[in-house]
């Protein structure tokens, strides 16, 4: 206990210790406030755009930040909604058919070594700079890992006893399916949709970043371009806040999850 | 017997089935779409096999990507190594830098790649350092977990062998890290180069990611296929053979 106390202790130390030189560099103007702003001052501005939206209205004519926030928000849900509904019925169908499992499992399994964002300037060719490509890159980026991890999540159901008990039981298949796999393969499939969020997350962002007209990650390219350096710190922090909040929630989530799972 | 290697022979059948499944669909596309959306895969072939044998208009940029994630990613396996290895030793420092580490894993860290550009400025020691940046995450999550997780029974026969540290790790330790530490190089090195493409992409002056989004004129439907099918090709061979490579060592061992 008092060594875990310990652990905490440093964690927030070395957070704060970062945050206090940073701000210490950028106060005394060791590095020009052009390009390093003080931490406290990238949480002010960050305040001041996101909640009263007295900076933005200006700079980005008329969208505030919080409105950017609100369309990278809702790309990320519909990229991610998209992936799972395609994802877990591709999953469970290679999971059923294992001949169709061995044949694309070596093109899943090196899916993740291709940057798959070279493909973004095809896919703008095709659908247009704009809301669309950038949710497909999300899309694109996410199904993956929701598919290989439904897929192996059953399999490994089918090594256990649980659906010979359910047979035992003379449970109709469908109940088999949904009282026995679905339950049992949740660790799995869970840290697959855990992933898939993540890389929604990413994929919507980069793409926003590298070549669209609006979202979070557009607004800390534009006011990189810009020079408007308070700006793009504040998106920045927005959006690193944004995806520790995520991934430490679902971590917490899975932790309990498998927690349950193990007694 | 015969029933299990014909359907071994039909999965074969079907692993190559689907490139070529994806070429006539491509084929199909083009013909419906016309030439001008999307390019054919024989003369996108062709002016692929011009970027590298005739004109060269892909080898510039091909050479200058390549260095960028050569010394990118060497720092990023040297230092993912280094302080794997002090992580993985370490119980304290371990559990201080994990939600540091696991976090960064997190974000996007291409919106951070302006503070790439105020450091190291528009050219190639920015992408180096961004590729760095993105691989060196795995290389250290993977070289900590195992080191931690060397059984502790392995420890004790060495002693009972009164094996020195030098032995200790030559004989024991090194043996039992080698497979999750391939599996780590391997993520690093496609992080690496997701990152120095993606630097590339956002902003630069040369590079395969330059070319994607600079190719305009005549064929640039042609050049933007044959560049995302050259860093496919680099990046499948890389992983298969890592691949091999860690098959085979969690064999042996």
């Amino acid at each position: 206990m008092k060594s875990a106390n310990k652990i905490t202790l440093t964690k927030w130390l070395v957070l704060v210790g970062a945050a206090g030189c940073l701000e210490l560099i950028a106060r005394t103007g060791m590095i020009r406030r052009s390009t390093l702003t003080p931490v406290s001052e990238m949480f002010v501005t960050l305040w001041r755009c996101f909640i009263t939206g007295e900076i933005a209205v200006t700079f980005l004519q008329g969208s505030s930040i919080a409105e950017n926030f609100f369309i990278t928000f809702g790309e990320i849900l519909l990229s991610f909604s998209f992936a799972v509904f395609v994802g877990l019925p591709v999953g469970i169908l290679l999971w059923r058919f294992k001949i169709l499992a061995r044949i694309l499992n070596p093109y899943l399994v090196s899916y993740y070594a291709i940057p798959v964002f070279a493909l973004y300037p095809l896919i703008v060719r095709f659908f247009g700079v704009g809301i669309l490509s950038i949710t497909f890159m999300g899309w694109l980026f996410a199904i993956v890992a929701i598919i290989i991890n439904t897929a192996t999540g059953f399999e490994e159901v089918d090594k256990r006893i649980y659906p010979q008990v359910g047979k035992s039981l003379r449970l109709s298949p469908l109940r088999i399916f949904l009282w026995i796999y679905f339950p049992a393969a949740t660790p799995y499939i869970f840290a697959g949709l855990k992933l898939g969020f993540i890389y929604s997350i990413i994929g919507v962002i980069a793409s926003e970043f590298i070549l669209s007209t609006k979202g979070l990650g557009h607004l800390v390219r534009f006011s990189y371009s810009a020079f408007e350096t308070e700006i793009m710190y504040a998106a920045m922090l927005l959006i690193v806040i944004i995806a520790v909040l995520v991934n430490s929630v679902l971590m917490r989530m899975e932790a309990r999850l498998y927690g349950r799972q193990a007694r | 017997m015969t029933l299990r290697s014909r359907s071994e022979l039909f999965v074969k059948l079907g692993v190559t089935a689907v490139p070529v499944l994806i070429i006539l669909l491509w084929q199909l596309g083009a013909a419906l779409l016309g030439e001008l959306v999307l390019p054919s895969p024989l003369n996108t072939f062709s002016v692929l096999r011009g970027g590298i044998i005739e004109n060269g208009w892909l080898l510039s940029d091909l050479k200058d990507t390549m260095i960028e994630l050569g010394v990118g990613y060497s720092f990023a396996v040297i230092l993912g190594l280094t302080i794997g290895f002090i992580l993985g030793m370490n119980h304290f420092l371990r559990e201080v830098a994990e939600p540091f580490v696991l976090n960064t894993y997190a974000i996007p860290k291409v919106t951070l790649f302006p503070i790439f550009l105020f450091i190291f400025g528009l050219g190639m020691e920015s992408k180096i350092a961004f590729g760095f940046f993105h691989g060196i995450f795995p290389i250290i999550i993977l070289t900590t977990s195992a080191i931690k997780d060397i059984k502790n029974v392995y420890l004790k026969v060495g002693r009972s062998f009164r094996l020195n540290p030098l032995q200790v790790y030559r004989e024991i330790v090194f043996p039992a890290i080698l497979p999750s530490l391939m599996t780590g190089l391997r993520l690093g090195f496609n992080l690496s180069f997701i990152g120095v493409i993606l630097g590339e992409m956002a902003a630069s002056k040369s590079g395969l990611g330059y070319a994607l989004m600079k190719s305009e004129g005549a064929f640039y439907m042609e050049k933007i296929i044959s560049i995302v099918l050259v860093l496919s090709i680099i990046a499948i061979a890389v992983n298969s053979l890592c691949y091999a490579m860690e098959r085979r060592l969690s064999k042996v061992s």
